[in-house]
């Protein structure tokens, strides 16, 4: 039964897919615990999400910069401040992905060598 | 090395889940947002002015320069009036506190003239003040010389720029003709507590690093010995970190008891004062230094605890309040750190103790809200009105129970005279009008809602009691809380005692409490006599 569970879910990495899900899940719970707005509590679930999965920091980019262009738009409503709060959310995490990504690289020159 | 090469490997592998596990933790533990919901400032700002007109408080704010009050009636040419204020020379000048121990030696003034409908100006009075000096009530007394529909303020200096607080204004004609008579008037009576004296302070001067107040329910506080018996203040040193956090402190006042080395505190509070985080700017008094009304009777020589109860308040270490301490703790005098019922001795506290000073006239203690004015041609008035503030509760003549310490005290929430439901506590406020009086009334309000009906007597001689009974409503014939009844003084009687305790026969779903705020009284005297 054991070793069936382990063919079926650890070695394929299924287990650990459901874990990562369980534990974006709990950011997301924690974030609605302490009375967090919609908003923050999605870009602390990416921010999970992303130490879990990591992605190329260039999303990060991008997302900052989509939400710059929508807020400018915006600025004549009080929506503006959202969207440029999440653009800095955006700034920030593009730095932690940038720095991860190059911790990365350095390794793997290491492991060249 | 090979099993430490296996767990380093294990580690290395789920680092993101251990990553995850500590952000996790730390969120919840700091993540909680403890800073206030900006409010409308302006709208508050506005609530708050209408809230003081009503309450009869003008202010001259930083940027004005003068103040017109209209309400003096019409003061005819020949009119002699007597014009009674209190000046209140801001206190709470926040941010400015560096400037404010600069300029704090230099002396303003104020110009306060009668004003007519042409613009004619005749000056009554120049006041000289410091700033940040404590309040004063002034008499002006005079005769009008032209008509005259306003009384104006004046800001001598410019540059100053703190705000001016004009409070209790009224204003009463005599009956007086001409000036000789005018200077034959008696001098009139006005009690003003001094709240100015340190009684005492910690024992060194210095400031230390102090104590965060994060959470959980702990006190922290001072012990010290009381060697004397009236309490009006307190300065501490506090320091805001972030928002200070959310919620209510109080500051509290409890008995303790000392068993060699197990100290504990009393389970009730003898007084206390309820504030919040964004309060404290109100409370300002220097640099991180901060002034908190509380009064209490003390017995001489008995040990008590003042201190910072942070039950009803959250916060974490990024915003809470930091309190600051002074030095090592004496075998007398030391600071208190409780929590769960376990306390502990900690540094002496930075601090400074005000009590206060009555004012006394032909032996009799004259109440600091009270006025005793002659009118001329042997007529007079007696006027005492609450303040809201603490030298309320200094105003009591006595404070009694069947059993244990009675519990009343100046409650900031409802700027009353409270006492807790239990044990026939009960208060006494004595009023002498120095002058027999003919007639005397009695206005003020009782706690509503769900506390302890109270009730009220009233006597001549501390003994016979009478009982004084509460409005009705014209329609419904339901009791107010607002009391209005006017008692006879038969031309002999100069002194008379407002005793105020609770109904036992209360609705049971009510909260112990019981007490009355708004108290005014004010008699026709007979001076001549």
């Amino acid at each position: 039964m054991l070793g069936l569970i382990k063919k079926r879910f650890i070695n394929t990495g299924l287990a650990k897919n459901y874990f990562d899900v369980f534990l974006v899940i709990v950011a997301i719970l924690i974030g609605s615990y302490l009375n967090w707005e919609i908003l923050n509590i999605a870009v602390f679930s990416l921010f999970v999400f992303y130490i879990l999965k990591p992605f190329p920091s260039i999303i990060f980019v991008r997302l900052g910069f989509l939400s710059l262009i929508i807020g400018i738009p915006l600025l004549i409503t009080d929506k503006a401040e959202d969207f440029m709060l999440l653009f800095y959310y955006f700034l920030a995490l593009t730095v932690i992905s940038k720095i991860y990504e190059f911790v990365l690289l350095d390794e793997k020159q290491k492991e060249k060598k | 090395m090979l099993i430490k090469n296996k767990i380093w490997f294990q580690i290395k592998k789920n680092a993101r889940y251990l990553l995850i596990f500590f952000i996790f933790i730390f969120v919840l533990t700091t993540g909680k947002n403890l800073t206030q919901e900006p409010t409308d400032d302006s709208l508050v700002n506005i609530v708050e002015n209408l809230t003081k007109l009503e309450q009869g408080i003008y202010e001259i704010s930083e940027s004005e320069s003068s103040l017109k009050i209209d309400d003096i009636g019409q003061l005819n040419r020949g009119d002699s009036f007597r014009i009674w204020f209190d000046l209140d020379f801001g206190n709470n000048v926040s941010n400015h506190s560096d400037s404010m121990i600069n300029l704090g030696s230099r002396d303003y003034g104020l110009d306060i003239s009668l004003l007519n409908i042409y613009g004619d100006k005749k000056l009554l009075r120049t006041i000289d003040f410091k700033r940040n000096s404590n309040n004063k009530t002034i008499e002006i007394v005079g005769i009008a010389d032209n008509r005259y529909s306003n009384l104006l303020f004046e800001k001598r200096d410019i540059d100053y720029s703190g705000v001016i607080k004009i409070s209790n204004f009224r204003i009463n004609r005599l009956n007086v003709i001409n000036e000789s008579l005018l200077n034959q008037l008696k001098t009139s009576i006005s009690g003003a507590t001094d709240k100015d004296q340190i009684i005492l302070e910690s024992p060194s001067t210095k400031v230390g690093g102090g104590y965060d107040l994060d959470g959980g329910g702990g006190t922290i506080g001072q012990v010290f010995t009381a060697e004397d018996e009236l309490v009006s203040a307190i300065n501490l040193k506090i320091e805001t970190i972030g928002s200070g956090g959310l919620g209510n402190y109080y500051l509290e006042l409890r008995e303790i008891e000392e068993n060699g080395d197990t100290i504990k505190l009393s389970s009730q509070r003898l007084t206390y004062y309820f504030f919040s985080a964004e309060d404290l700017n109100e409370l300002r008094y220097g640099s991180n230094s901060y002034h908190f009304p509380i009064g209490a009777k003390l017995k001489k020589g008995q040990k008590y605890f003042i201190g910072i109860n942070t039950e009803a308040a959250q916060s974490n270490i990024f915003n809470c309040l930091k309190i600051f301490d002074s030095g090592p703790e004496t075998s007398n005098s030391y600071g208190l750190r409780s929590k769960n019922g376990k306390s502990e001795k900690i540094n002496n506290l930075y601090f400074q103790l005000y009590g206060a000073k009555y004012t006394y006239f032909g032996g009799e203690l004259v109440l600091s809200g009270a006025t005793i004015e002659d009118f001329g041609q042997g007529e007079g008035r007696y006027r005492y009105a609450a303040t809201g503030s603490v030298t309320d509760f200094l105003d009591l003549f006595s404070v009694k129970s069947s059993t244990g310490s009675p519990i009343v005290y100046y409650d900031n929430v409802q700027r009353g005279i409270s006492g807790k439901a239990q044990n026939n506590t009960e208060f006494i406020y004595k009023f002498d009008t120095v002058y027999p009086f003919r007639k005397m009334n009695i206005a003020l309000s009782c706690y509503s809602g769900e506390a302890y009906e109270s009730l009220l007597s009233y006597s001549y001689d501390n003994e016979n009691w009478h009982q004084l009974d509460f409005e009705a409503d014209q329609f419904t014939l339901k009791k107010k809380n607002t009391l209005n009844q006017s008692i006879d003084g038969g031309d002999q009687i100069s002194q008379v005692f407002i005793r105020v305790t609770y109904n036992p026969d209360s609705p049971e779903t009510s909260i112990d409490l019981f007490g009355i705020n708004d108290i005014e009284i004010n008699a026709d005297l007979i001076v001549n006599k």
